[in-house]
């Protein structure tokens, strides 16, 4: 690889810290001007390490248990949970990646430099210095598989594997990055909403198929109609058996079924072969960036609020890029409803509590960095208007309760309409988790825009940590817990006294939503005005 | 007592000093010109003036407001227009206005009317229902300047405001400027185009390295500077300094030959 091109690589990660901390006084009063690049690398360096670290403890954690049954199934079935993970995550990363340098025309200024940029310094920077580290996550699966076993080549073939997931994962966010840029050029609001929502049906298909095909009857049918056996060299739907289960078969077999799986996902490649280019185009010529959609509204005046609420909604839903941040934390709830759901969608009023639940942790954690992320450069705006921090956090909770009352709303009716789920319970609790949210968004927003420098001239995802999505995704567990715990508590407390059981959730979350959100006493919020 | 009082003024970003113990009296009613070359200090003294960051120390009082402990009151009856115009790419100009008028609570009959005006004024009606990113630096640095002056502010603090504007809409903004002081607002704004800061300016102050390197009217900028003409482009080097200029243009057309 050319020196240029891993250079180029570099200073597009640098550049994306950079502008995330720069107006920080941290970095301001730790950095000199001369260990600048140093700093940042090494910053890059440690979060990646933290990164590895972080989920090779979490798979450990998981597989000891099968590990230590010695159960070479599970360790399997959990490796294409893992896989799936890898392969959302990447997802993520990379829509997030490109946005970001999208957003901050982070490769504008290479179109005047007197050399010919590689069309790949998109996706080699990406991999190396973000998306690799997701691959620690399979490291415990596959060392545990081949301990029990004694199978070298999945050592090999789950490397292999997992590296061919993550582009594979880059190619589908580069091909929705591309196919919304030029779709945004022509279409308005309501297209984008339809748009975006058919492309994550099809992503939320594909999960589910690689996770178990088993989930639809008639696919799994399909597959066992392909001639040849398809299903098992057909990646990435063949991960579970490549990798992990046919370790048992003959080697002719394996190396045919391995040539046959690499020259799928070569095929896959040529389509990054064929968008590389146009991507490459468009982030560099980022600030052309552009929408033709009309809109011939007069000024009429509206209250901050609802003026906060109409400006998030038209920058989300114009702006595909920012619309797939809504829609993402939805695929990742889905192995678990599907996990507690069993084959199909039915279900239990636990199980369906519970996904409401994991519901709850993971829309709050995502969006309560997507509500700010998408302000971009905008709040040098909000900085210059009168209007205080916790203010803006509360208009921001609005614009995300929104959504989330239409996704808990649609979870709702699909059980309604697919299950037995029926009652009043389902309301109640549909109270209880919207207060729930509200107050974990609340608190959360609040503690992101407070560690804001004031100044700040853009806002991406660094501009609040290294690992900002790990710290909400623990305050939001731990608020849940709370609640939750609180609320057994007292219900079991009255149960006790008078002997019939009212769980007291929603009494809990009230008081809880006093205590976090309407006292505007707190002594940590006190402190910034 | 001046309408914008800055005693002692500090900035220090990390290791960095921005602003080295300011002390600046603005009278109401007036362009005030803030000039000095890349990396005085300008912009951070600006936003420091408009409440967006805090200084390091010091005191600034407008109208006998402290700035640090009434930034909201102080955002109220200011306009800022950023070095870059920070605006929301995907709304139009009329729903960007309409955002910037709500937050204000500007009544809506008079919000309508100047916006017709401003707009008029500067040309720009026909980009009110284009996406804001599909219009040129020129264009939206006029819808900047327009969405910071609908709420009618009694300060208007530009930094480098008139960058990326035609020769006609940067004599229009100037003479706009001109009609706000004589209806009592105060125009604070930063450059480094001495044409600019010469044909607008009532008062300038010159900042070098995050000092003050002089102030006054152009005479008597002139005399601090022991200047003999009355170029401001002379008394600006003068005053910051000018006698390693004859050695780097020597090194530079050395190197070049």
């Amino acid at each position: 690889m050319k020196n240029d091109t891993l250079f180029m690589s570099r200073l597009l990660i640098i550049e994306q810290r950079y502008l995330a901390v720069k107006d920080t006084t941290k970095f301001q009063n730790t950095v000199n001007i001369t260990n600048k690049n140093d700093y940042f690398y090494r910053n890059i360096i440690s979060t990646y390490i933290m990164n590895a670290f972080t989920f090779i403890l979490f798979s450990i954690l998981i597989n000891s248990m099968y590990f230590a049954e010695k159960n070479v199934l599970s360790i399997a079935s959990f490796g294409i949970l893992l896989f799936s993970y890898l392969f959302l995550m990447g997802i993520y990363n990379s829509i997030n990646y490109l946005n970001t340098i999208f957003a901050n025309n982070m490769m504008g200024p290479l179109k005047s430099l007197p050399m010919n940029v590689n069309v790949n310094v998109p996706l080699i920077s990406w991999f190396i210095y973000n998306a690799s580290s997701y691959i620690f996550v399979m490291a415990p699966s596959i060392a545990m598989f081949f301990i029990l076993t004694g199978d070298l080549q999945t050592i090999f073939l789950g490397i292999a594997y997992s590296i061919m997931t993550l582009i594979l994962s880059f190619i589908i966010s580069g091909t929705i990055f591309i196919y919304h840029y030029a779709a945004s050029r022509r279409h308005s609001s309501v297209k984008n909403v339809i748009r975006i929502l058919f492309t994550f049906l099809l992503l939320g298909f594909f999960y589910i198929i690689i996770e178990n095909p088993d989930y639809f009857a008639s696919l799994t049918y399909l597959f066992n109609s392909l001639p040849f056996g398809l299903k098992y060299f057909l990646f990435p739907i063949n991960l579970e058996y490549i990798i992990y289960l046919n370790y048992l078969s003959s080697f002719t077999v394996r190396t045919l079924e391995i040539g046959l799986s690499i020259l799928f996902f070569l095929l896959i490649f040529i389509i990054y072969v064929r968008i590389r280019g146009k991507l490459y185009y468009i982030l560099m010529a980022a600030e052309e960036n552009s929408s033709i959609e009309k809109i011939t509204t007069g000024i009429k005046l509206d209250r901050t609020y609802i003026a906060f609420l109409k400006k998030d909604i038209k920058t989300t839903f114009r702006k595909v890029q920012n619309l797939t941040y809504i829609f993402l934390p939805i695929l990742f709830v889905l192995p678990f409803f599907l996990a507690l759901n069993g084959n199909g969608l039915g279900g239990t009023s636990i199980s369906i509590f519970s996904s409401m639940i994991y519901l709850t942790i993971i829309v709050s954690t995502f969006y309560s960095i997507f509500l700010l992320v998408i302000e971009g450069k905008g709040i040098e705006i909000l900085d210059s208007l009168p209007i205080k921090r916790n203010r803006i956090a509360n208009y921001k909770t609005i614009f995300g309760m929104t959504i989330f009352i239409i996704l808990i709303t649609v979870f709702l009716i699909v059980m309604f309409l697919f299950n037995n789920a029926r009652g009043v319970v389902y309301i109640v609790e549909w109270i209880n988790i919207v207060l729930l949210f509200y107050i974990i968004i609340y608190i959360n927003i609040r503690r992101l825009i407070m560690k804001l420098p004031e100044g700040s001239s853009s806002i991406n995802y660094y501009s609040f940590g290294r690992y900002p999505m790990f710290m909400l995704f623990v305050i939001s567990v731990l608020i849940v817990a709370l609640s939750l715990g609180a609320g057994i508590i007292i219900s079991f407390a009255i149960y006790h006294i008078v002997n019939y059981f009212i769980y007291f959730d929603i009494p809990v979350n009230i008081i809880l939503l006093f205590i976090f959100v309407l006292n505007k006493k707190i002594p940590k919020i006190r402190k910034y005005y | 007592m001046s309408f914008i009082e800055i005693h002692d003024l500090y900035k220090k970003y990390g290791n960095t000093t921005a602003l080295n113990g300011i002390n600046l009296n603005i009278d109401g009613g007036q362009i005030y010109g803030i000039l000095g070359p890349n990396g005085s200090g300008k912009t951070t003294l600006l936003k420091i003036i408009s409440g967006i960051i805090s200084p390091t120390s010091g005191n600034i009082a407008i109208n006998n407001m402290n700035v640090s402990e009434n930034k909201d009151k102080i955002k109220a009856i200011l306009g800022y227009i950023p070095e870059t115009p920070s605006l929301y790419e995907s709304l139009t100009p009329i729903e960007f206005f309409n955002f910037i008028g709500s937050v204000f609570n500007i009544n809506s009959d008079i919000l309508n009317e100047r916006v017709r005006a401003f707009t008029a004024a500067l040309e720009t009606e026909k980009y009110m229902n284009e996406f804001i990113g599909s219009l040129s630096f020129g264009t939206k640095q006029k819808i900047a300047i327009i969405s910071s002056l609908i709420h009618d502010p009694d300060i208007i603090v530009m930094d480098e405001g008139m960058n990326g504007l035609d020769p006609r809409s940067s004599k229009i903004i100037r003479e706009l400027l001109k009609d706000l002081t004589k209806k009592g607002k105060t125009v604070i704004f930063s450059t480094h185009i001495m044409e600019i800061a010469e044909t607008v300016c009532d008062t300038i102050s010159i900042l070098y390295n995050g000092d003050i390197a002089g102030t006054g009217n152009l005479e008597k900028l002139k005399e601090e500077a022991g200047s003999s003409n009355n170029d401001l482009e002379e008394i600006f080097l003068k005053l910051t300094g000018d006698e390693d200029l004859d050695n780097l243009l020597n090194s530079l057309r050395e190197s070049i030959e």
